[in-house]
């Protein structure tokens, strides 16, 4: 009896896999790049297909197919290649045919591992998502959107960074049309827009403070992300909250095939350990930590200090780090879970304490504290109704976090007595988000895949809270200020759809509906997105797109660089949501076999009701209100960006070129007169390129110029007052006020070099960030030039004059900084 | 700066290979006229013209002055002569032209006094020493805290600005402590064996009101409590306002006293000054400008340049006014009580 269950079994699976083997496919494809083909055939027979974005190396499939076996098909498509398929359940295996050689050694075969997980592009299938089948490559001839840009792991790993540090953001700082807020920094402005208007979501769920080490590093662990999807010009409808553009993080997904995997970096600032696998048949998990250093480095320091110094003792240290955890769990082959966590926090932290406790006298002790980041969770499910229709449904939470204070303590010891006292201090801004949302997939034919869904957010934000408290002796003087607390709803619903209209014509609409309810008002937005294409020959599209977005959060900044005291607040009071509609037109051009590419993409940007600081906001005290302080306006922006692609072969790489304006008007700001964005870089050429001499040894360079950014210069002095409480300060001279913005800084470029050298274990890069060290400018600044001049008056007798003359300064930051890291795979 | 000691040395790397160039912007600048004022009630007016400079230029920094400026003074839109003396309550426009340099113009109400209902303190003793020689006097050394209480009255129709002020004051010697006087050297006429100190302390700033300017990021990188004296009615207006502050800890030394109480006649000189907004606006720019964001991060270009505030139609300058109230806080009694109960010479 068990034997004929077995073989009944065996022949259900045998009749099941047959008749997969002999679905009939038609296709008809000619010179269409691989994946397209491949995601045709997967509409028609529910497979995926699983390989290493290595094997395919651009390649474009010709076939000509009706109601032909799959079998036969994928025989046809990879005769006469050296890339060979399995199937295996639902899921068509790529791989390289074995060449024939002599043994392999042991060293060998550890290299072929190491080259297969740097790919970290490998499109994994093993857990059936809705994701995978209809993933987008977002190649710019297939889809409607412009401006769209995935970057894959490995993409963002070779790009050069400041320290050696892969990162996500400075990747996508070499695109046209995004800027650096800062040298070196990870801050971004997208075609005019401000920092503040990016989103970035780690698998879907917003992320608030995007920035390690005052914004030298973004918190994303390059070495677990699988891809990323960034959004400039067209914005699906599904996103919104933000005005200028949309980064979405996805993790990469562990396989059951491959057992544990992981690697460990260890670079000058910082170290990495991540390690992914299977547990059990149906779920797997993804670990990801990152750390920094400096904190280790600077103990031996410290302790130097500490031993040559008798009374006082001093600690110093600062680190981040970044924690990732993914579990994706297949219950059945239509549903699908995830648990999905992320912490990420900068802190540091200095003070200092006298060694001993005197017998009479007084012992001190200081202590000083920031810390500020980011915590994410989010479960949920991935669930297919039919063929058609799919979904996903999750919950989340997430929020930032931001503190900083000081803790004093002093102790009196007299003859008679002891008086001890504190002062401690500890200001606080946080937000706080929950989430639930449903999203879902409807494929109603083949040349039509709508999206829509529903979300619900509960913010809460605290803007500032300082307690303080006073304790002399046994008494103790508690202050807190009354904490503008304040909570919202928000409610988003959305729909879209990608049509294939024609053979040529693609368009892809939709709509976003948002209502944020604060302070006992409701504000609402209508979002509509449009973008279509038009491919009047396969290797050219022409494009438009117009988008409209919301965004009812924004961060006040008082510096250009990230720190604790930067503060996430809501639209509330009087201030109406941030508004943007953006109208780009493009074209998209590549050569017929797809080594070469040209894309141009013009924009026209108009953002309302945007929010910044009124002139002399510092008048107004922070702990009267903060709404007080500052001014709407509006801003546009232009431009047009152009770009150069070497697509294939071992010398890939890109030229850019930006020609871009941007601007500001504020009623309460530079006298309600439009000036220049801070960032109104006319003139921007980046040239990006990767060779790879050999399968050992890859170079990256990326060279970087910009018209200077835009610096409000106080050129003129006048006469200060002399008033009673106040003189002194600066000389007896003040800074006449003078338009903002009103002086560009000399033209900034530098050159960032990269080598990578792969070994049998893992690889080493080494770097130069600002190769030929150009000192560029960052500020202007005022000084002294001191002369001295050398009379002779008689012999051997010179009289010597002192002059100091008060000049203009340029000043110069950042030289060449070299760098080294390993990265060991596993 | 206490932490700021600690933090520097993190980015020393960056300052160290950080480095500057000398050169001159192209950029426009014409010169503009400035006014400066501080006006008080029942005082002469008196207003400094003046012109702006470009900061390279050393002959403007030396001579700035504006001798063909042409100055009206009105009060209350009534056009006055250099000898009107402004009230309390009158509002003073100021302009001035120049063939050179154009017009300027500015305006201020001058304040009306703070009107202060009571005035209460209330002292501690810390410590007490004393010594009496025959012949010579009585030696001592008292410390002691001093907690003051003031009520205003504040006008609900006005925003109001005041700036506190104080020094300690000696009517024996006649020391004040915001004279350069030699406390030691100055003794009471024909007694050289005497000598009185007062030391005034540190101020308590034991009210809110001394705290509303104060940003959580400046005090915690200052390691220390940041108040200022210069406060605004936002946190009271209208409403009866009982001003918190003290000294602590103070000391009262005191060297070959005959028992005169006359002798222990001290105390503190406290000014309540009503100022004009503008004032208020500069005093507080001046403590801004001084602070970590502007000061620091705005030297090194990663926030944005501070300018000088000003109520002058150009820009530059301030025309500011101000009332006061001055009262004293005599320790006279408390010494007197504090001394006896510990010996009567």
């Amino acid at each position: 009896m068990r034997q004929l269950k077995r073989t009944a079994i065996f022949s259900a699976l045998l009749a099941l896999s047959l008749s997969a083997l002999a679905q009939d496919i038609t296709l008809k494809a000619t010179d269409r790049p691989a994946a397209e083909v491949f995601r045709s055939i997967m509409k028609q027979t529910d497979r995926n297909f699983v390989y290493s974005s290595e094997i395919l190396n651009d390649m474009r499939i010709t076939v000509n197919a009706k109601k032909k076996p799959l079998k036969k098909v994928l025989d046809e498509i990879f005769r006469g290649t050296d890339i060979e398929y399995t199937i295996k359940g639902k899921n068509v295996v790529l791989k390289r045919k074995k060449e024939k050689q002599p043994k392999k050694d042991k060293a060998q075969k550890k290299v072929t591992a190491a080259r297969l997980h740097l790919s970290d592009s490998v499109k994994i299938a093993t857990l059936p998502t809705l994701d995978v089948v209809s993933q987008p490559e977002n190649h710019p001839l297939e889809t409607a959107k412009s401006g769209i840009n995935t970057l894959s792991g490995t993409t963002i790993s070779r790009t050069p960074a400041i320290l050696g540090e892969p990162d996500l953001i400075k990747a996508l700082q070499i695109l046209p049309g995004v800027s650096e807020s800062n040298a070196g920094f990870s801050g971004m402005n997208v075609h005019g827009g401000g920092p503040d208007e990016n989103m970035c979501m780690l698998d879907n769920v917003p992320l608030y403070q995007v920035e390690h080490f005052a914004g030298l590093f973004s918190p994303f662990n390059t070495d677990i992300i699988k891809h990323a999807d960034f959004y400039k010009t067209s914005v699906p409808a599904r996103f919104d909250g933000r005005l200028s553009s949309f980064l979405d993080v996805h993790l990469k997904n562990a396989t059951h095939a491959d057992g544990h995997h992981g690697s460990g970096r260890l670079g000058l600032t910082s170290g990495a350990f991540n390690i992914s696998g299977p547990i059990g048949d149906k779920t797997t998990y993804l670990i990801g930590l990152r750390r920094s250093w400096y904190d280790l480095i600077a103990i031996p320091v410290v302790a130097i200090i500490n031993s040559r110094n008798k009374d006082e003792k001093i600690s110093l240290g600062y680190h981040f780090m970044d924690f990732n955890a993914r579990i994706d769990h297949r219950f059945s082959d239509r549903l699908t879970g995830f648990v999905n966590t992320y912490y990420g926090d900068d802190y540091f932290h200095t003070g200092n304490k006298d060694k001993h406790e005197p017998e009479e006298g007084i012992y001190y002790k200081e202590d000083h504290k920031f810390k500020w980041g980011n915590i994410l969770a989010q479960t949920g499910v991935n669930y297919r109704f039919s063929d058609m229709l799919s979904g996903e449904f999750s919950a989340a939470y997430t929020g930032y976090f931001s503190g900083m204070g000081y803790d004093i303590f002093e102790k009196e010891i007299r003859a008679t007595q002891t008086n001890t006292s504190r002062e401690y201090i500890w200001s606080t801004n946080n937000i706080h988000a929950f989430n639930a949302r449903g999203d879902f997939g409807w494929k109603p034919t083949d040349n039509s895949r709508i999206r829509f869904g529903a979300s619900y957010t509960y913010h809460s934000f605290l803007p500032d809270r300082t307690v303080k408290e006073n304790t002399f002796n046994d008494i103790t003087a508690k202050t807190r200020d009354v904490p503008e607390s304040l909570e919202a709803n928000e409610v988003n619903a959305y729909v879209e759809d990608d049509w294939n209209i024609s053979h040529r014509l693609h368009a892809d609409f939709g709509l976003h509906a948002s209502l944020f309810h604060i302070d006992g008002k409701t504000k609402g937005g209508l979002s509509p997105r449009f973008s279509f294409s038009y491919t009047p020959t396969p290797q050219l599209a022409l494009k438009g797109a117009y988008s409209h977005t919301v965004q009812y959060v924004h961060r006040i900044d008082q510096t250009y660089i990230s720190l604790p005291c930067d503060r996430w607040v809501p639209t509330a009071g009087n201030f109406k949501p941030m508004t943007a509609d953006k109208i780009g037109i493009g074209g998209y051009w590549q050569t017929s076999a797809g080594d070469y590419a040209v894309t141009l993409d013009a924009y026209w940007k108009f953002m309302h009701n945007i929010i910044d600081f009124r002139d002399e906001y510092y008048l107004r005290p922070q702990t009267w209100s903060w709404s007080d302080r500052l001014t709407a306006g509006k801003g546009s922006a232009k431009g047009i960006d152009i770009m150069l692609e070497k697509k294939t072969g071992r010398f890939t790489g890109h030229i850019s070129y930006s020609l871009a304006w941007a601007d500001r008007q504020f009623a309460d700001r530079n006298g309600g007169h439009r000036y220049p964005a801070r960032f109104d870089h006319r003139h921007t050429i980046k040239v990006f390129a990767n060779w790879d001499i050999s399968r050992k040894v890859s170079i990256n360079a990326l060279w970087t110029g910009h018209s200077g950014n835009r610096f409000t210069l106080l050129p003129q002095r006048f006469e200060e007052p002399n008033l009673p409480g106040g003189s002194g300060f600066w000389d007896e001279e003040m800074l006449l006020k003078a338009p903002v913005n009103n002086y560009q800084l000399p033209f900034y470029h530098r050159l960032d070099l990269s080598i990578m050298v792969r070994n049998s274990r893992g690889y080493w890069t080494f770097g130069l960030y600002n190769a030929y060290c150009h000192m560029n400018t960052v500020a202007i600044t005022t000084g002294y030039k001191d002369y001295s001049k050398y009379t002779q008056v008689g012999d051997n007798i010179w009289n010597i004059e002192y002059k100091s003359e008060p000049v203009f300064q340029k000043m110069k930051l950042i030289p060449v900084i070299p760098s080294i890291s390993y990265t060991w795979l596993f | 700066m206490a932490i700021l000691k600690k933090i520097y040395p993190l980015a020393l790397p960056l300052l160290l290979t950080g480095c500057y160039e000398d050169f001159t912007p192209r950029i426009d600048t014409t010169p503009v006229l400035c006014l400066n004022s501080l006006i008080t009630a029942g005082r002469h007016i008196e207003v400094k013209v003046s012109h702006t400079w470009l900061y390279t230029d050393e002959e403007g920094r030396k001579k700035h002055s504006v001798p063909d400026a042409i100055l009206k003074i009105y009060a209350n839109d009534i056009l006055v002569d250099s000898d009107y003396i402004p009230k309390e309550g009158d509002r003073i426009r100021i302009h001035a032209s120049s063939l050179k340099y154009g017009e300027a113009e500015a305006e201020v109400t001058v304040p009306i006094a703070a009107d202060i209902t009571r005035i209460d303190f209330s002292t501690t003793t810390d410590d007490i020493w004393t010594k009496y020689t025959q012949g010579w006097g009585m030696d001592a050394d008292i410390q002691f805290d001093i907690r003051i209480l003031m009520d205003i009255a504040d006008r609900k129709e006005t925003d109001d600005f005041h700036f506190l002020t104080y020094k300690t004051y000696q009517t024996v010697t006649g020391i004040y402590s915001d004279t350069d006087d030699d406390h030691d050297a100055k003794k009471r006429q024909g007694r050289a064996s005497f000598n009185a100190y007062l030391s005034e302390g540190n101020f308590d700033a034991l009210d809110p009101v001394f705290y509303e300017l104060t940003e959580p990021f400046e005090e915690i990188m200052n390691g220390g409590s940041a108040y200022t004296t210069i406060f605004s009615d936002r946190l009271f207006n209208g409403e009866p306002k009982t001003l918190t502050f003290g000294f602590s800890p103070c000391f009262f030394k005191l060297s070959g006293w005959d028992g005169d109480p006359e002798d222990l006649s001290c105390g503190w000189l406290i000014t309540l000054y009503s100022i004009s907004e503008s004032y208020y606006n500069w005093l507080v720019y001046a403590d801004q400008a001084t602070g970590f964001i502007f000061g620091d991060f705005g030297d090194f270009g990663m926030a944005d340049p501070i300018w000088g505030y000003s109520n002058v139609s150009t820009g530059a300058g301030v025309v500011a006014a101000q009332s006061s109230t001055t009262f004293t806080v005599d320790l006279q009694d408390f010494l007197k009580k504090t001394l006896e109960s510990v010996h009567t010479p």
